[in-house]
Order: C-alpha cells, then sequence, then structure tokens
C-alpha cells in the first residue's frame, strides 16, 4: 500500500516538475498575433481615409465665425471671441501622419514596390505632399509657429518652427512635389482627383499663388519674395485651376460619408448664415449668391442673416421671434451628397487678379476679376451675372492698383463658406470691413487674429510651446498677430 | 491497477471483520454494565443525535440515536465517558454510580486570532504567522444590511481601501475599490476579485449570501503569490461549505428580503426663477391662423420654452401660460396657472426603487462529504422609469472523499442578470443631465407625469420644451410642438428599451491527493465563462418629436443595436502542499503551476441615422449603412511559484514567495518575469507573559508583483480596415500608438512593518502597519505630444513612491449578558503617493477629462485629472481665477471678468484619510443593533453638472441676495448684480464692482475660470443601519419547526451625516476624477428575514 502512495506521489510530482522544468514555457507560437489586424499599410486606403476629412479640415466653423460668414443661433460663444483653446496637435497624429506614411511607405526600400501597385511610387509622395502643405498651411494661418521641419518623425520633443520658415518651405514642397510628377500607373484611393495627375500639378501651382499671396503685407513689392513665388507658380508649364472642371472638390456618396454642412443641422441648428454675410451681398446688388448661401429653415429664399456676435440673451430670443432668419446653404446646397469645394477656380482667378493689381504680374486684372466672378456663380450651377452686375458701384473696377477693395470683397464671397480663408483674407486686407462681436467677452473686444495654443501644448509640448510663445509680441493671445499679418 | 484494488478491497474488508470479531470477544469476558443518557445542546436546548460516545481509554463506544439518546455497555471500572462531535466541544464526564447521565454540549467558539487568512490558490494560513497585513471580514460583518454588492460590505470595514460607490439608481453598478491610494498611470486599475480561487473580472456576480469571509490582501507581500493580476491587491472571497450539524441532517436557510429607496442627496437649486433667457414673460396675441383654443390664452404671459436654461421669470404666483396649454386634447388646454417654484421637482421625478433578495441554501456534511447548494435571485425595480435588474444564482460546492486519500472537489456557480432600462449619467443624459444642467425649474413633475400620453393629432408627444408661439405654423405644426431639445422625461423613458443579459459561469473541479501526512498534491481545472448580450431600442416617435433633440443624441433618430460576446478565461492549475513539524519547527510549502488562458469574441452591429420602416428594430432597416465591428483575443500566460514559511516554537516566523510568470503579450524573447517577496514576524508576547496583553506581534515584509502589458499592444502597428467605404474605396488609417520594441514586464514593490497587539482577555486590540512602496518602469502607454506623428507611447516608464499608515482598532468597551458593545474602527492615511519621474520629457499627461472634445482634449479648459512629475498621483489642474502675486486678490478686467489662468492647480482627487466605524449592540440577548459609519477627508473633485447648472442658472448660487440686500439678478444698475473683488489686469489697481448675474455665470465658461465647480471630497457617512432580533425559538416552543429566525430591519446609506459639498454625495462620484452629469445619491430602508431549519 505505502508502495503504491509512493507510485502515485513519484508520478504526480515528476508532472509537476516537467511542466516546470519544460523548455517551451515560454513558447506561446502565434498567441499574440492580432487576427483583427495587418502590419502592412495600404497607400491607397490611407489617402482615402486623409481624403474623407477634407471637407471638415477645409470648413472650420470657428474661422468661419471670426470672418462672420456664420453666426451662432442659441449658445453664443465662439462668436464672442470666447477663450479658445484648441490644439493643432490632432491633426499631426490623424492626416498628418497618414500622408507621412505614404511617403516612408512609398520610399522605404522593403515596401515601395508593393506601394506601387497603388500608383507610381514619386507620383503618391507628390500627391501626400501636396496634401501635407494644404494642412500645414492651414495649421500656421491660424496659430503661427507650429511644428514643422522635426514633426512627425516619433519624437514628440520639438521645437516649434517660425512661421515663415514654414511658409518658405511648403512653398519648395510643392514646387518639388510639381517637378517629380511622372508617368506611371495610376493613383488608387484618390477620391478627389480620380488619378489625374495633371490636376494635381494645378492644384499645387494654385497652393502656391495662394500662400504667396497670403504674404503681401510682408512682401508688398513686385520684385519681393511673395511676387517672386508666385510668378514662378503662374508660369508652371503644368498650369494652375482656370476652370471649375479642375476644382479641388470632394463629392460626397453619403450614408457614412456626408457632406459637413448637411451634418452641421443634421439634429442642431447652431448656425445661421450672418447678418454681415447677407448685408454685403444686398451691397453686391442683391447677389444672387444669396439665394445658395441662406435659405430658412423650410428652404424659402430670404436675406434675413442672423446678427451676429450677440449674447445668449438677445440671439436666443431674436431667433425665437425671427423663425425665417437664413441657415447656413439652402437645402439643395447642403444635401448629404451635395459637393465641397475646397480649391476652386474662382478664388485662384480672383488671386490672379489681386497680383496683377498689385502690378506683380502682368495678367489683365480685368479680364481675371470677370472670369473669377463668373466661375463663382458657375460653381454654384447660377446663371453667370448680366453685365449690369459688373456696373455696381461696389463691384466695378477702377484705376489700375486701386481695386484690391472689390477683388478682396469678391474673394471674400467667392471663398464662402471656407472660414480658413475668409478670415486669412480679412486679416491680411482688412477686407471686408468687420466690426467686432457687440456683446465680444474678451478683452480688448477685439476680431481674434490667432488660435491660442491649447492647453494639450502646455501639458505635453512645453519647451516647444514656450519658446513659440516668446517669439509673439503680445504673447499667447487671441489678438497677437502672426507673422505674415505683422 | 484493477487487481491491485481488488486486493485492497479484500484486504480492508478482512480487517475490520477481523475487529469486529475482536470487540466481541472483548464484550464477552469483560465484566459490564448498562448505563444511558440523553445528549442536548446548550445553545437552544435540543437533542443531539450522532454524538460520539466513548469508553475513555477503550476503543467501546456508540453514537447517539435521534433522539439524542444513548445506551452503553460499558466495563464495571470505566471511569470516564467521552462525548465528541463536530463543532462542539468535546466533553469528558466522569462516571458515578448512576446509570443515566444527562449531558450537554456547547458550540465550538471561534476565537478571534484564529480567523483563518486565505491567500491565492486557496492556501490558507493562520494569521499569526503572517508576515504582512491579512484583513478578514467574516460573513456576520458583511451581511449586516445584506448588501448585494461587496464594494458597498466592505466600505469602511477594512483599512486602507477607498470606495468610490455609485448611484443606487444606476443599476448593477458596483463602484471601485482603491487599495492604499491606487497605482499605475491610468485612473486607477482596480482591485482584484477572486472568488474560491476563480478570478472575476468585477464584483458583481458574487452571491453576497454565500460568503463565507473575505480576505484583503492590501500590497504586494500579501498578494505575491497571485502574479500580475493581483498588482493593486486582491480581495480573495471564500464561500461557505456545508458544515456537520449536531443532528446529522441537512441544513436549510431562506433569506428573504426588501429594501425600499428613494433619492437622498440632490443638488441645491434656486427656486425664485422659472425657465428661459430674459425675466420679462412674452405676451401672446392670437392670431387668426393659431388652433382655436389658444383664444383663452390671448393676451396671457409666457416664458421662453424653448430656451432650456433657467433664467426666466421670478416665480411670484403670477398667471402665466405653462407649456401643455398649448396642446391639444388635455384637460389643461388653453388654460393658465400661477408660476410657484416647485422646489422638489427634480426630486418628484424618480420613482421608489424596491429590491427584493431571496435565497434558499441547502447543505449537508458527512465524515468525507459535503454538498451546499444555493438558489438566489435579486429582483430590482429602478429609481429611473422603466428600469429594472433581475439576478439569479445558482451554486453548488461540494467536496467528496473517494478514498482516505484521495478527495474529489466541484464548485459551481451560474449567475444569470437581466437588466433592462437606460442608466445614463453622462452629460445631458435624460433625467440628472436635465435637471441639473438644462432646466426649467417651474416644471411640475407631477403634471410631467399625468401628461406623459399627451400627444398632437399629428403624433407629437408633447415636450416642456417646445418652440414659442411665434414659430407656430399651422401647416407645419412640428416647429412648434416638438421638443427643443428636450422630450417629456417619462416619455424617454417609456420610448427607450435597453434590455440586456449576462450569463456567467464559473467554478472549478479539483482533485487533492494526500500522498502521506504533511504532503498532499492538487491538481485544479478552473473556468470562467461570460455570454452577454445586450440591445438597444429607440423608438423612431422621438426623431417625430423632437426637434435639435438628436443633436445630443443620435439615438433619437430611432436606433437599434444589438452586441454579442462570449469570453473565457481558463486555469490548469498544480499545487503542491507540504507541512512538517521537526521538533520546534514546523515548516509549511507550497509548490505551484498555474496555466491560463483566456478567448474573448466581440460582434455589434448598429443602425446609423435611423431606421427606414419605423419602430422595426432590424440591423438591415438602418437608413445608413449599419455600423458594425467585431473584435477577440487570446491571451496566455504561465506560472510557476514556491512559497514557504517556517514557525519556531510557534512565536518566530519567516516566509517567502517566488513566483516566474511567462507571458504570451510579452515579446517572445523577452517574455518572463520573476517575483519575490519574503518577511517574518515574532510574537514576543509569549515571551513576555503580560497578563495584560494577550498578544503582541511585529512583522515585516518586503514584497513584488508583476505588470505585464495588454493583449496585441506589442509590437504595434495595427492596421485596421475602416468600417465603411468610400464608393468602393476602402479606409485605413495609421495606428496612433507608438511601441518600445524593447519593451518588457515590470515589478512593482512594497515592504511593511506592522504590529498587532491585544489586551485585557482580547477586549481590545489593534494593528498598526506602516507601508512603502514604488513603482518603476511600469510599461503604460504614456500621452505624447502628437507633434510626433503619435498620440501615446507604449514603453517602460516612470516611478511613483507611495507611503501610508494602515490602522485598526478592536474594542469590546462594555460586555454584560444583557448588554454588549463591540467597536470596531479603521483608519488609513496616505502619507504619499507621488510622481517621480514620467518618462523623458514628458512633466505631466492629462488622464481624465470631463467635459472632452473627440480627441479627449478637455473642452475649454475644464479641470482635468493628470499625473504630472513632483505631484502627488491624480491632480486636478484647469483653467482657474488667476491671482494677483503681489496682492493676492484675484485678476479682473474692466469688465469685471476673471483673468483665466490655465494651469492652475485644484487639488488631488484621492482623499487622504479613509476609514470606519463599526458599532454593534447585543440588547437582552436577543437584539442586535448595528451602526457602521465610513469616512473620508481630502480630495477634490470637478462637477460638470455644477457647472453647466450653474450656466444655465439652477444652482442655488445663481439666485439669492447680493451685500446690498438686492437679488443678485437684478440689472446691476438697478442695485443688483455680484459683487466683485480684485485688481485691474493692466493697471493693477484695486476693482469694486458689480457684475450682472447671468454674464458672472456665463463668464466662468466663456473666459474659463471653473473653481466654483471644485469640490471636496470629504464626507463622513453612516453607510449600514439594522436591528435584528433573533427570536428565541427554544424559548418560545418554535423549535419543532426551525433551527433559528432571525428578523432585521436595515437601512442603506440612512445618513450623510458630513460633507463640504452640499450637492453631491461624495462617496458616490461616478468618475475617477469628477462626474459628467451624475445621478443622485439614494437611500434605502427594508426588511429581512432568515431562517435556518
Amino acid at each position: 500500500m505505502k508502495k503504491s502512495i509512493y507510485k502515485i506521489g513519484t508520478l504526480v510530482l515528476a508532472i509537476v516538475l516537467t511542466t516546470m522544468s519544460c523548455s517551451k514555457l515560454e513558447d506561446f507560437g502565434s498567441t499574440n498575433v492580432n487576427p483583427a489586424a495587418t502590419n502592412k499599410p495600404i497607400t491607397s486606403a490611407l489617402l482615402t481615409n486623409v481624403l474623407s476629412g477634407f471637407g471638415d479640415l477645409a470648413n472650420m466653423r470657428v474661422t468661419a465665425l471670426y470672418c462672420q460668414y456664420f453666426s451662432e443661433t442659441q449658445y453664443p460663444d465662439v462668436s464672442n471671441y470666447s477663450a479658445n483653446t484648441a490644439s493643432p496637435m490632432g491633426t499631426y497624429s490623424g492626416y498628418l501622419y497618414d500622408l507621412q506614411n505614404i511617403i516612408i511607405t512609398n520610399t522605404a526600400e522593403d515596401t515601395k514596390a508593393t506601394a506601387a501597385l497603388n500608383g507610381a511610387n514619386a507620383n503618391q509622395i507628390a500627391i501626400a505632399r501636396i496634401l501635407k502643405a494644404f494642412i500645414f498651411q492651414r495649421m500656421t494661418d491660424r496659430w503661427g509657429d507650429i511644428p514643422y521641419s522635426q514633426a512627425l518623425k516619433g519624437d514628440p520633443n520639438v521645437a516649434f518652427d517660425t512661421q515663415e520658415s514654414i511658409y518658405k518651405d511648403l512653398l519648395k514642397e510643392l514646387t518639388e512635389a510639381v517637378a517629380q510628377v511622372t508617368a506611371g500607373a495610376p493613383i488608387k484611393g484618390d477620391i478627389a482627383y480620380n488619378g489625374d495627375m495633371t490636376k494635381w500639378k494645378k492644384l499645387a501651382n494654385s497652393m502656391r499663388m495662394i500662400m504667396a499671396l497670403r504674404l503681401s503685407k510682408k512682401y508688398p513689392g513686385a520684385s519681393d519674395y511673395a511676387a517672386t513665388q508666385f510668378k514662378a507658380a503662374l508660369n508652371d508649364p503644368a498650369g494652375s485651376i482656370a476652370t471649375n472642371a479642375d476644382n479641388f472638390k470632394l463629392e460626397y456618396p453619403g450614408s457614412a460619408f456626408k457632406n459637413p454642412f448637411y451634418n452641421m443641422y443634421d439634429g442642431r441648428k447652431d448656425y445661421g448664415e450672418s447678418e454681415t454675410m447677407t448685408t454685403l451681398l444686398n451691397s453686391l446688388g442683391s447677389d444672387a449668391r444669396q439665394a445658395v448661401f441662406g435659405a430658412t429653415s423650410s428652404g424659402a429664399a430670404t436675406t434675413k442673416g442672423v446678427p451676429y456676435g450677440r449674447a445668449r440673451t438677445f440671439i436666443d430670443p431674436w431667433t425665437g421671434q425671427n423663425p425665417d432668419y437664413a441657415y447656413v446653404f439652402a437645402p439643395a446646397y447642403r444635401t448629404q451628397t451635395s459637393p465641397i469645394f475646397i480649391v476652386k477656380a474662382s478664388t485662384i482667378l480672383l488671386s490672379r487678379a489681386e497680383a496683377a493689381d498689385r502690378g506683380w504680374t502682368s495678367e489683365s486684372t480685368a479680364t481675371l476679376y470677370t472670369a473669377g466672378i463668373n466661375a463663382s456663380f458657375e460653381q454654384w450651377g447660377l446663371a453667370l451675372p448680366p453685365a449690369a452686375y459688373f456696373a455696381n458701384a461696389n463691384i466695378a473696377l477702377g484705376a489700375a492698383g486701386t481695386n484690391l477693395p472689390q477683388i478682396a470683397k469678391q474673394a471674400y464671397v467667392a471663398y464662402f463658406p471656407d472660414g480658413c480663408s475668409g478670415w486669412a483674407n480679412w486679416r491680411r486686407t482688412g477686407i471686408p470691413a468687420l466690426t467686432p462681436a457687440p456683446d465680444a467677452t474678451n478683452n480688448p473686444k477685439v476680431i481674434p487674429r490667432r488660435f491660442m495654443y491649447g492647453t494639450s501644448d502646455y501639458t505635453l509640448a512645453k519647451a516647444g510651446v514656450e519658446a513659440a510663445v516668446a517669439r509673439l509680441a503680445g504673447g499667447d493671445k487671441m489678438d497677437s498677430k502672426v507673422w505674415w499679418d505683422q | 491497477m484493477m487487481l491491485f484494488n481488488l486486493k485492497l478491497f479484500y484486504m480492508k474488508k478482512i480487517a475490520l471483520l477481523l475487529a469486529f470479531f475482536a470487540i466481541g470477544l472483548q464484550a464477552l469476558v469483560a465484566q459490564t454494565r448498562e448505563i444511558s443518557g440523553k445528549v442536548t445542546s446548550v445553545d437552544d436546548g435540543g437533542s443531539i443525535p450522532g454524538v460520539s460516545v466513548s469508553v475513555k481509554g477503550t476503543t467501546l463506544g456508540t453514537i447517539t440515536d435521534m433522539e439524542g439518546v444513548f445506551r452503553l455497555k460499558v466495563p464495571q471500572d470505566a471511569k470516564t465517558l467521552v462525548f465528541s462531535f463536530v463543532g462542539m466541544t468535546t466533553q469528558e464526564v466522569t462516571l458515578t454510580g448512576a446509570s443515566s447521565y444527562s449531558v450537554t454540549l456547547e458550540s465550538e467558539v471561534v476565537k478571534v486570532q484564529e480567523v483563518i487568512v486565505t491567500s491565492g490558490y486557496g492556501i490558507k494560513r493562520a494569521p499569526k504567522s503572517s508576515s504582512a497585513l491579512n484583513q478578514v471580514v467574516t460573513a456576520d460583518k458583511l451581511t449586516v444590511v445584506r448588501q448585494t454588492n461587496v464594494n458597498n460590505a466592505i466600505a469602511g470595514k477594512v483599512s486602507g481601501i477607498q470606495f468610490q460607490g455609485q448611484s443606487a439608481a444606476a443599476l448593477g453598478r458596483t463602484g471601485n475599490i482603491r487599495l492604499r491610494g491606487d497605482g499605475g498611470f491610468s485612473t486607477g486599475s482596480g482591485v482584484l476579485y477572486v472568488v474560491d480561487g476563480t478570478v472575476l473580472p468585477n464584483s458583481n456576480d458574487i452571491n453576497m449570501d454565500d460568503i463565507e469571509d473575505i480576505s484583503v490582501l492590501s500590497g504586494p507581500s500579501a498578494a505575491a503569490i497571485l502574479g500580475s493580476q493581483g498588482a493593486n491587491g486582491a480581495i480573495i472571497i471564500t464561500t461557505k461549505r456545508a458544515k456537520m450539524n449536531a443532528r446529522q441532517t441537512m441544513d436549510v436557510e431562506i433569506n428573504s428580503g426588501f429594501l425600499a429607496s428613494s433619492i437622498y442627496i440632490m443638488p441645491n437649486y434656486q427656486n425664485d426663477y422659472a425657465g428661459g433667457n430674459v425675466q420679462d414673460m412674452y405676451r401672446y396675441s392670437y392670431k387668426s391662423t393659431d388652433p382655436v383654443e389658444w383664444k383663452t390664452l390671448d393676451g396671457k404671459y409666457y416664458p421662453d420654452y424653448s430656451d432650456d436654461a433657467s433664467w426666466g421669470p421670478r416665480m411670484a404666483g403670477q398667471e402665466y401660460i405653462p407649456w401643455y396649454s398649448w396642446y391639444p386634447g388635455s384637460k389643461y388646454t388653453g388654460t393658465t396657472t400661477a408660476l410657484v417654484p416647485q422646489p422638489t421637482n427634480s426630486r418628484d421625478f424618480f420613482d421608489t426603487g424596491l429590491t427584493y433578495n431571496n435565497s434558499v441554501a441547502i447543505s449537508k456534511a458527512s465524515e468525507g462529504f459535503n454538498f451546499r447548494a444555493v438558489i438566489g435571485n435579486i429582483s430590482v425595480k429602478g429609481l429611473l422609469p422603466q428600469t429594472t435588474l433581475n439576478k439569479t444564482t445558482f451554486t453548488v460546492k461540494t467536496t467528496y472523499d473517494i478514498n482516505k486519500n484521495l478527495t474529489f472537489g466541484a464548485n459551481v456557480n451560474f449567475f444569470t442578470t437581466s437588466t433592462q432600462g437606460e442608466f445614463d449619467d453622462g452629460y445631458s443624459n435624460q433625467s440628472t443631465g436635465s435637471f441639473n444642467q438644462w432646466f426649467h425649474r417651474n416644471l411640475d413633475m407631477n403634471k410631467m407625469k399625468e401628461l406623459k400620453d399627451l400627444r398632437t393629432p399629428d403624433g407629437i408627444w408633447a415636450s416642456w420644451n417646445h418652440n414659442n408661439p411665434t414659430s407656430y405654423d399651422p401647416n407645419n405644426t412640428k416647429p412648434f410642438y416638438a421638443g427643443n431639445y428636450w422630450y417629456n422625461f417619462y416619455k424617454w423613458f417609456d420610448l427607450v428599451k435597453i434590455p440586456s443579459r449576462a450569463d456567467r459561469l464559473f467554478g472549478d473541479i479539483s482533485l487533492n491527493y494526500k500522498i502521506m501526512d504533511g504532503l498532499s498534491v492538487k491538481a485544479t481545472y478552473r473556468r470562467q465563462q461570460n455570454n452577454t448580450w445586450a440591445e438597444a431600442m429607440y423608438s423612431s416617435d422621438l426623431m417625430d418629436s423632437g426637434t435639435q433633440t438628436t443633436g445630443n443624441s443620435p439615438e433619437a433618430k430611432g436606433y437599434y443595436s444589438t452586441s454579442t460576446s462570449y469570453s473565457t478565461r481558463e486555469n490548469i492549475e498544480s499545487l503542491v502542499s507540504y507541512t512538517k513539524t521537526f521538533n520546534d519547527f514546523k515548516v509549511n510549502a507550497n509548490l505551484g503551476t498555474d496555466f491560463f488562458s483566456s478567448v474573448y469574441k466581440y460582434n455589434a452591429a448598429q443602425t446609423v441615422n435611423g431606421l427606414n420602416i419605423k419602430n422595426l428594430y432590424l440591423i438591415t432597416n438602418s437608413k445608413d449603412q449599419p455600423r458594425i465591428s467585431n473584435d477577440r483575443y487570446n491571451e496566455k500566460y504561465r506560472a510557476a511559484f514556491a512559497r514557504g514559511d517556517v514557525g519556531y516554537k510557534d512565536f518566530l516566523f519567516a516566509e517567502f514567495t517566488l513566483r516566474n510568470d511567462w507571458y504570451s503579450v510579452l515579446p517572445s524573447d523577452n517574455n518572463s518575469i520573476l517575483s519575490k517577496s519574503f518577511g517574518g514576524s515574532f510574537v514576543f508576547s509569549d515571551l513576555l507573559e503580560l497578563s495584560w496583553l494577550n498578544f503582541g506581534k511585529v512583522r515585516a515584509s518586503w514584497g513584488e508583483i508583476p505588470t505585464a502589458i495588454g493583449v496585441y499592444s506589442y509590437p504595434g502597428f495595427a492596421y485596421g480596415v475602416g468600417a465603411n467605404q468610400w464608393n468602393g474605396n476602402f479606409l485605413m488609417s495609421t495606428p496612433d500608438q507608438l511601441v518600445d520594441p524593447n519593451i518588457r514586464g515590470a515589478v512593482k514593490t512594497q515592504k511593511e512593518l506592522g504590529l498587532e497587539l491585544r489586551f485585557f482577555e482580547s477586549k481590545a486590540g489593534i494593528t498598526a502597519t506602516f507601508w512603502d512602496g514604488s513603482e518603476n518602469d511600469i510599461p503604460y502607454a504614456i500621452s505624447i505630444a502628437n507633434y510626433s506623428g503619435f498620440g501615446s507611447k507604449y514603453l517602460n516608464t516612470g516611478k511613483i513612491l507611495k507611503q501610508g499608515v494602515d490602522l485598526a482598532l478592536n474594542l469590546k468597551p462594555v460586555n454584560f449578558s444583557n448588554f454588549s458593545w463591540d467597536f470596531n474602527a479603521t483608519f488609513a492615511y496616505l502619507m504619499k503617493m507621488d510622481i517621480e519621474r514620467i518618462a523623458e520629457g514628458v512633466e505631466r499627461f492629462t488622464v481624465q477629462g470631463q467635459w472632452t472634445t473627440a480627441t479627449g482634449e478637455s473642452r475649454s479648459g475644464t479641470p482635468v485629472m493628470v499625473h504630472a512629475v513632483g505631484h502627488a498621483w491624480g491632480e486636478i489642474f484647469g483653467a482657474g481665477k488667476t491671482i494677483d502675486e503681489a496682492t493676492g486678490l484675484p485678476l479682473l478686467t474692466s469688465d469685471g471678468y476673471y483673468v483665466s489662468d490655465k494651469n492652475k492647480y485644484f487639488g488631488n482627487v484621492l482623499p487622504k484619510v479613509t476609514g470606519g466605524v463599526q458599532n454593534t449592540f447585543k440588547i437582552m440577548k436577543d437584539f442586535t443593533l448595528t451602526m457602521n459609519f465610513d469616512y473620508q477627508f481630502g480630495g477634490k473633485f470637478f462637477s460638470l453638472s455644477d457647472m453647466w447648472g450653474t450656466y444655465s442658472g439652477l444652482t442655488a448660487k445663481t439666485s439669492g441676495l447680493n451685500d446690498l440686500g438686492n437679488p443678485i439678478r437684478d440689472a446691476v444698475a438697478n442695485g443688483g448684480g455680484i459683487h466683485v473683488f480684485g485688481v485691474d489686469q493692466t493697471t493693477r489697481k484695486p476693482v469694486d464692482m458689480y457684475v450682472e448675474a447671468q454674464s458672472y455665470w456665463h463668464g466662468t465658461y466663456d473666459n474659463q475660470y471653473y473653481d466654483e465647480y471644485v469640490h471636496d471630497l470629504t464626507y463622513i457617512k453612516l453607510r449600514e443601519l439594522s436591528i435584528g432580533y433573533n427570536v428565541p425559538v427554544n424559548r418560545i416552543g418554535l423549535n419543532k419547526y426551525a433551527q433559528s429566525v432571525n428578523i432585521s430591519l436595515i437601512a442603506q446609506n440612512p445618513w450623510l451625516i458630513y460633507a463640504k459639498t452640499k450637492d453631491f454625495d461624495p462617496s458616490e462620484i461616478s468618475r475617477a476624477g469628477g462626474e459628467t452629469g451624475q445621478l443622485p445619491g439614494v437611500r434605502s430602508f427594508g426588511a429581512n428575514i432568515k431562517i435556518n431549519f
């Protein structure tokens, strides 16, 4: 009996000891391989992902409130200049890194061949560089100095580059992107231009012109840096966006991807077309574009814009008593599948008109001005304005070199609803003359000229943000001016 | 093998025969006499069958019969009879000449110091030898008011814990226990719950009636044997097993109780001003296109219905048109009423909650066999409308000695839980999210209830928050009649159905083989399986009856979602146990292995943007492409461990644990972690022999515990595919997390020094523990500046140092036969919990915000919980008033707004002091009064409800008088406004002015200073109150029917005695750093009856 106890005991001990001393204890085979993911990025899918969000990137409500395209209807705070502490950070790990990833995957020796199945490596890289430049410009236009040269490299401790150096590098990037476009396999995942590289080149050149013109306060002269850059872009053989067919736009498929202005009223009604906008359009001979830009909630025509920058105690009862106020866009222009125009012929033509009027180029201001206005009407599917329209005192051009007010005003209308561009042009030209919110809560009560850095900047990028703030005259305030605004 | 067994069988039979033969022979030859008697119990006077009666020093004996009677022939020279029975004190009776004896047996009293501590893998210890703090809470302390959740039940009873409870209106939510501060770099990681060796993910599926005791392993030195799972301490629960009773019969216990719950703590509201935005009401003028029923309202006044704030007219009893007058078809159509305060409207909304808690346990044990089965049911009708919870429990626990060496054990628990209803306590939810954030103070909730089924002929459900009559259009009535942001609250809960179910099966089967005395080996298969489904159905009526309502709650377009999950966790364990005494040394040792594997599968689908066919709840009925998702993972670890302790003469002890883990989640070339603990203790009282000191012990220990990483987080860069396609183009985004290729597991360490003393016949006792711990190189995904291209980096990082003191005191100040008082107190002081290092270049990061953007950024600078180097764990920072250093006064703008300091420090989320006091009074033997208090001091939270409730003019502070004696809501020009002092931000000259009340409170949001909304977590509360009565079944002759009957009146959360904030119950803050719209505090009263047969 005792023998058997020993037998069993030894057996059990042996099992225990064998399992313990087993050399395979640390070998788990493929247990830790995630079955629900791949470790290889698909560049076409990354590109589609980035482009799918461009509607929101190109239409920023805060900036559209600052430049008074929109008014807030029930909870006014942004339009009363409440402190805005959004950080540019999120975009870096979002769309920007996806673009960087396209560049990396098309460059690295071990991945470029696979990536080329989605289009020529050089062309994919060119598109990624163009889109990166687009995003970076919109960010530096809002915040000023931001991380650029050291960003997107995995290192969180980055310096903030000056806006000047960013702008100059962006112009270089765009120039190089145009130059590197080659023939090759068609691009996949391109939901904007369907792989048409000639259009991407036109977009890049158009962006170069907008960037150069943005620097007009800093470099006003006809032979200064800005004018030189503008001319170089204009003279690039690939050309620029001159007809609506070449517009950089997104045609939404609906369902999971809807026009952002459809979403704006899908449940809420926080915004209306501002009274500033309706008044301006009215002054432009009852500009027909009002039928596009605003209509009542039920879609009826209206020219009743929402008073801008008023306190809740005023505006909330006002919208209650004035149910016929204008929503942003007539319903037909903000269906689920309505397109979003991101870079459009009208604004490029008007930019060229301004450059000509400034004497930067020798093109015809008048021709470009008329073409720009016509392109804007055409883009919205409207009949071209009659000759009488151009005779309106607020529209008709005067002597060469004096036409900035008319051109900038038309650009302001043509850029609608792209607040980022509208606000930047107002800061650059002061046109149209905007009155600060009557019930502003900031101090001093002036229209913001930049975004403040976010709390997360001070938390996660303290050294960098503090160095950038030290360079800002006036500190990290909404009324401090970015470099090109000085 | 078979042959051998047969042989053994026959050998046994022969031996038995021989034994009987020998006994018979002896009886024949000896001179004998017969004696008889009866054995009864001291406790209840009942007779005891089955008592073993033997003649001391012989093998002669018998057992008592069913009536407790025995008859035995004893040798003439027999001197003593021995009466023994399991669970009772053995008694010897000296034989006289008498032939009949009455014997009484007493239940064995378990002495205080003999409570057994349970550690991992079911290893039991006498606490005397333990070198770390092991607190044990026994069943009698846990079930005072029949809490249905273990967290509530141990609050205040264990030192070193902070219990963050949850409102009882949120059915099934169990709150969170922090042991010794907390750990890691997140918001806190939660303690481990282990039931009879099986790890449970939360404390939900534990049957409180079934708990024998709970051992709380506070630190690594106590929990080291559990490996990484016990990294934040462990709550080890041992359930009851059948015990042999005196009658050798089956025990039956019926336990039945009910509780009625009502709202207790709610914010203090202002009761002076009605809904709307301006103090003047609007005059209604009847138009020919308006409904004819409105004619009676012509010329009457109404406040702004559409604005969901309460900055409206003063409630002075004046006539006004209430919201419901405009709807056709009610008896109130076209009527006016008096505008009077409704101070209890929010409170009136909530129903009385009812909880029924019933269980039946049967158990039976005999030599070599025990069996216990429990069926329990908890049925709850919640305080929110249409909310219920129903939980049914089946438990079977048995061990069976197959032969004298081999024991089989099985332990099966099945919990099935169904819940119904919405328990949202996020921002802008449909109960407190309105009452405390966006609401009209003049709403009469009884009218709301009365009119919940009121709807227009077009089918729009009536809302208190409809639009103003100026927007009435006879051809399109929806813009007027539909809710602007809100519905009738009762209707919402009618139209939303959220059922869910979880079936959890857990337990183990084991074989224990006793190789020889003191050496045994046990093999266990353990499984915990959870299958769940959940659905949500939001009626399409919500879309038809609301205008902007879907902006806050997209589900209100009509919505259906469904999800199912399957998860299993399996362990295969072996454990060798060895006990041996060598002269003065006593050795206990264990050797074990634990192989773990877990599988998780999840599928879910949701409709998007509404339902095509109204109220048809089907995924394919989605207006837009439905959203689908699935998830699955597999995770394993393997562990081998050894532990041992040595005692010398029962006063000097030493112990150690060694454990090595291999993890599937870690890099395969570096996936092993070794962790150790050791300690010693010295019972000095045995040497001193002082009359007043019954027990004195010092102990010291050191331990470490491993931490691994999340499943599939290494090596990272796992690309998923977007759920939706853009015209056939699929989408992919780059993962946002960088993973350090050298990531490895890490260990946390803690050392402890303890003193335990008991005086005066153990009527007083104190346990004191000082602990000191550090966490180093914790694997954690640290937030990094997204400028890197990534939002976080998973790496080994950081250093947290913590220190604290845990104290427990127990006293029996009074102990008379008719009155006794038991007093226990716990106290813990968190001396420090400091972050020494985060990661290179990272000084601070946010772990939780209560008001955040989609990207997790704090919206408008509202306070967030952060971890920062050089600070304590869990600090609250955010935008607040800038204080002028020179004067100590706040800086002000020329408008009287404060100047925002974006980085203001508001305090820490952890209370410094936590503890509780338990009092048990025994009166007249049969009555027991129990009062359990708990408390905490220090700690802060940010209230989003207070912020929005103040913005909306709901909170008490938005009304009242200023120092001029005028209402603060009056215009500054008329002597109203809020008095503001400070210095001008530019001139630094003193500012002393009045600011319009609404501007002042809106200014906190617009200009960002949230000082007023950060509150203190300090509280003292009476958590449990019970008056119990033990029916004296023997005295009144009920013992034929029942062994014992206990009736008690109970109260849960009866009294929040002290709290710095008057608006919230600080013991039930819904999130680590604050709250976003939490449900109110609840108190409950009820009764319970427990009968043992």
